[in-house]
């Protein structure tokens, strides 16, 4: 390869001269060695250690040149053109910037260009040598050369910053009229920049940008679309008048209307099609009416879109995901599920990827989608590439509802363990605190499941995932659930006692303990042993000044109820002395005073505040005295809220009486709902979790093939064989569909015993029934386009990908 | 909007980088060898997309080249995918069956092809007459 190198090298130094770019000046004063030798050398070095000698000898000779008054601008562009190099390498060449800036300024043609394009290379906005380039970029963008305006313009978009911002406006906005679109498009992008640095700068221009996508050309009209995707981003309801336009301009795009050399393999300019599709989505967006305006053009960017190329699948997915964003349209709904049906088939794993993030927008609008690919979400949550399962676990997270929560935060802390990445395993935790705050009726499995996270991994787990626990547990108790309460207790006091407590768990056990270990006393339950872990872990090191704050707080509350508080707490200030925390010290100064109290007198005082609230007469008879003398005297007897409110009704419609009022109105209590515990799976009467509320008919929901996992126990015995083989008749059904179609990608364990294959396909069929289960499919879509129907495309059954699977 | 492009071959060693956000210098020096290391360990049958803190990265492998682009999330991968592959067919229209020497040794030519298709992190001209106008009439022009 090296010998190649060189060749090539030795090969291109002609070309080189002549193109006028770098040139070698043999006949200088100073040995200028040129660009392409200087690449030569640095190709052929092995070690670090040498480039770096080379290097450094080189910028040294580099900068000397660069001093030389004589220096001609063939060997300045060539000397910059050596520091760009160096400067990819990563070495620092802050010396040449200067020298950059004033061949931008005095260069002429290809020169300028170099000294243009080092500036934009080395500087940045915010660097302190751009301000000496305002005045030759305003030159330069009134300069009748052609070239010059483009080269200003296009370093205006990387170099300008704010302050530059009203200096060089005027003279971007002569050039939106200039008759070559070139520059009316570099113009745009001007603008487009400075919209995006300073949008009150040219809010008094909106009527050009305007203009500019009205402009014939498509370069411009592109720049133009650009700038009105950021606004619309920003509001998207000031600018549903342009929809219309945008609509026109893509149906245009997509006939076939621009120029062939705008084509990409026979696709008519995707990327442009592509922002149109996101400009689109953003303003469809909850608006009925707008959606239905483009509805129509998304159908025929499908239907035009049949080659087996990527660019077309990216315009495609592009449409799914414009098509989920905005009101929905069910034919294109099921459009698109077909065509995301496709992405997951495929063999190629990009393409799966793309089905899967689809999949992940289709099914947010219509989930019943999900359980078509339910085996093939399966294979991907197993795939050994990372970004897939990372993707299908985003999928995952979702789909879920109140029926699979359980197994789809198992998987999520399965991957939680197995993943190395911080970011992903963050991500994860964060998922499963949102999970755990959503479905919150099952308080001791979100105790479970928020404990396993932590010990996974503490740090990762977000601050309100404490608190939120902490509440649930406080509603359970005012609720009365004590068995959730004791669980808690239990959970905590065996997790406290261990080595190594992560502190959030300190935190919430702290509290737990602190507010309900009262519960466990009866059970012979020792508040000694509790104060002394208490202890244990104020006096660690691990412990972080937040959870000692916790635990103090737990103390103060459970010391009361200890014989010899006093010791423990002037034992426990000792070991703390040396805090420097000031609440901490706050807190321990106040337990201390605390606990100067007496604790007879305290105990007493604290049993005779609880006689006395034994001794409160809630139902006021001391006072029946007093309100039968009022009632003698003719005051109104007392008329409790409900028909309080009946009352005032039937006044405001007198006719009414109050017995007819009545009449016909049920005050008996319902019977308690009896739901038959063990029901074959074909029973259609049976009620269990759903988010699909959307589709019920008559409140009940079609659960034919899925299977009934929880019942009013709780998880329900895989014991009736005959309703397990009707399942799997149904399941393997569906399935084998599947297979038909993408044969060749499922590459399983093709070589292994048939019986391991089985016990294989079992197992995905389990947990796909598993992290299925609560999403219905609903027989009747509604169509709710009635008046005008979208025309679907036409041939549905095309594939996206040949017979083989293969994209190309 | 796309953040960066760099171009690096088998052995890590980076031979183009553009970066159409600013980043500060010791960034850069700290996220290029992680991305690129990241890139290299991939197999080939592993899709082409891959998270690295708040950009999600494509890449592309072409003989001994690795072009790497660093993304926003919303954006469409596929797109930035099929967009490395027209940049290099405008290479290859420019020189004439590129490699890695032609790029490194023409490597501000390789620049402005790029800041003609790429300005602000958008892509913004996908013609190729349209971005090789400005070179070829450079080009024609030094030439006389």
């Amino acid at each position: 390869m090296m010998s190649d190198a060189v060749e090539k090298a030795f090969a291109a130094i002609p070309g080189l001269i002549s193109g006028g770019l770098t040139t070698i000046t043999a006949g200088s004063p100073i040995h200028v060695q040129g660009f392409p030798s200087f690449v030569h050398k640095v190709c052929s070095l092995t070690s670090k250690y040498e480039e770096e000698q080379v290097v450094k000898r080189e910028l040294t000779l580099v900068k000397q040149r660069l001093a030389q008054p004589n220096i001609t601008q063939a060997q300045q562009a060539d000397c910059l053109v050596r520091l760009l190099f160096a400067h990819v390498l990563g070495y620092d060449v802050s010396f040449g910037y200067i020298s950059a800036v004033k061949l931008a300024q005095q260069g002429t043609l290809a020169y300028k260009r170099m000294g243009y394009l080092a500036c934009t290379l080395f500087l940045h906005e915010n660097h302190e040598l751009v301000l000496l380039l305002i005045n030759t970029i305003q030159k330069d963008i009134n300069s009748s050369n052609i070239m010059d305006v483009c080269m200003a313009l296009t370093a205006t978009c990387s170099l300008v910053n704010t302050e530059m911002i009203p200096a060089i406006l005027p003279f971007v906005q002569e050039k939106l009229k200039h008759q070559k679109e070139i520059i009316r498009k570099k113009a745009v992008l001007c603008l487009f920049k400075f919209h995006r640095m300073a949008p009150n700068s040219v809010q008094h221009i909106h009527p050009s940008f305007k203009e500019a996508l009205c402009d014939k050309d498509p370069g411009v009209m592109w720049s133009a679309l650009h700038i009105y995707h950021d606004l619309i981003k920003h509001s998207p309801s000031e600018y549903q008048d342009i929809t219309q336009s945008l609509v026109s301009i893509l149906q245009q795009v997509v006939s076939r209307k621009l120029p062939a050399d705008y084509e990409y393999h026979h696709v008519p300019a995707p990327w442009l099609q592509i922002k149109l599709l996101q400009v689109l989505a953003l303003l469809g967006k909850d608006q009925q009416k707008i959606s239905r305006v483009i509805h129509p053009v998304l159908a025929e960017v499908l239907q035009r879109s049949e080659s087996n190329q990527n660019i077309t699948f990216g315009v495609v997915y592009e449409c799914i995901l414009t098509i989920t964003s905005i009101s929905p349209d069910t034919r294109l709904l099921e459009y698109a599920a077909k065509c995301t049906g496709k992405f997951l088939r495929s063999k190629a794993n990009n393409l799966r990827y793309l089905g899967i993030k689809a999949l992940t927008k289709v099914i947010q609008v219509a989930p019943q989608h999900a359980l078509d690919h339910q085996m093939t979400v399966i294979e991907c949550l197993e795939d050994p590439d990372h970004t897939i399962r990372a993707k299908t676990l985003e999928l995952l997270y979702r789909m879920c509802n109140s029926v699979n929560v359980k197994v789809i935060c198992d998987k999520l802390l399965e991957y939680m363990e197995k993943d190395t990445e911080k970011s992903i395993k963050g991500d994860i935790a964060s998922k499963i605190s949102k999970l755990t705050e959503k479905y919150t009726t099952n308080v001791q499995w979100c105790i479970e499941i928020v404990n396993r996270m932590v010990l996974l991994e503490d740090s990762l787990v977000p601050q309100s995932t404490v608190t939120s626990l902490i509440q649930l547990v406080k509603d359970a108790s005012l609720r009365g659930e004590d068995s959730v309460l004791l669980f808690a207790v239990q959970t905590y006091w065996e997790l406290l006692q261990r080595k190594d407590v992560p502190n959030k768990l300190i935190q919430i056990g702290a509290w737990i303990l602190g507010e309900y270990s009262q519960l466990r006393v009866v059970d012979g339950f020792n508040i000694q042993d509790l104060l002394q872990v208490f202890q244990r872990l104020l006096v660690s090191s691990s412990t972080s000044c937040d959870s000692k704050r916790w635990l103090l707080t737990a103390v103060t509350k459970q010391v009361l109820h200890c014989e010899n508080a006093k010791e423990y707490v002037t034992q426990l200030a000792q070991h703390l002395q040396n805090e420097d925390d000031a609440d901490i010290k706050q807190r321990l100064r106040e337990l201390q005073n605390l606990c100067q109290e007496p604790m007879t007198t305290f105990a007493q005082v604290r049993t005779e505040c609880q006689k006395e609230q034994e001794e409160y007469d809630f139902s006021l008879s001391f006072l029946d005295n007093y309100v039968s003398e009022a009632l003698e005297g003719g005051a109104k007897a007392y008329c409790p809220l409900h028909l309080r409110n009946m009352k005032q009704k039937s006044q405001d419609t007198p006719q009414v009486s109050e017995t007819s009022f009545f009449q016909g109105m049920n005050f008996l209590p319902y019977e308690s709902p009896t739901a038959s515990i063990s029901s074959p799976v074909g029973d259609t009467s049976v009620k269990s979790g759903s988010s699909g509320g959307r589709d019920n008919r008559d409140g009940e929901l079609r659960l034919k093939a899925v299977k009934k996992l929880w019942g009013h126990t709780g998880r329900l015995e895989q014991e009736d064989e005959v309703d397990q083989t009707l399942y799997e008749e149904n399941i393997s059904e569906k399935w084998m569909e599947d297979r038909k179609v993408s044969d060749k990608s499922q590459d399983l364990s093709q070589s292994s015993p048939p019986s391991l294959e089985l016990a294989e396909k079992r197992r995905k069929q389990e947990l796909a029934s598993a992290l299925f289960g609560g999403i219905t499919r609903s027989e009747d879509i509604k169509n709710d386009f009635i008046e005008n129907p979208v025309i679907l495309p036409v041939g549905t059954n095309q594939t996206l990908l040949n017979t083989d699977n293969t994209e190309r | 909007m796309l953040n960066f492009i760099f171009l690096v071959n088998k052995q890590g060693q980076v031979r183009l980088s553009q970066y159409f956000k600013h980043q500060d210098e010791n960034e850069r020096r700290d996220i290029e060898p992680e991305i690129v290391k990241k890139c290299l360990n991939r197999q080939e049958n592993q899709c082409s997309f891959l998270d690295y803190k708040q950009y999600r990265i494509i890449y592309r492998k072409y003989a001994s080249l690795y072009f790497i682009v660093a993304a926003d999330e919303e954006d469409n991968e596929m797109a930035v995918y099929e967009f490395i592959h027209h940049f290099v067919e405008t290479l290859t229209s420019y020189f004439d069956k590129v490699t890695e020497i032609d790029i490194m040794f023409n490597m501000d030519k390789v620049h402005m092809i790029l800041m003609e298709m790429v300005l602000n992190g958008e892509i913004v001209e996908t013609n190729k007459n349209r971005i090789l106008a400005p070179l070829r009439t450079m080009d024609h022009a030094s030439k006389r």
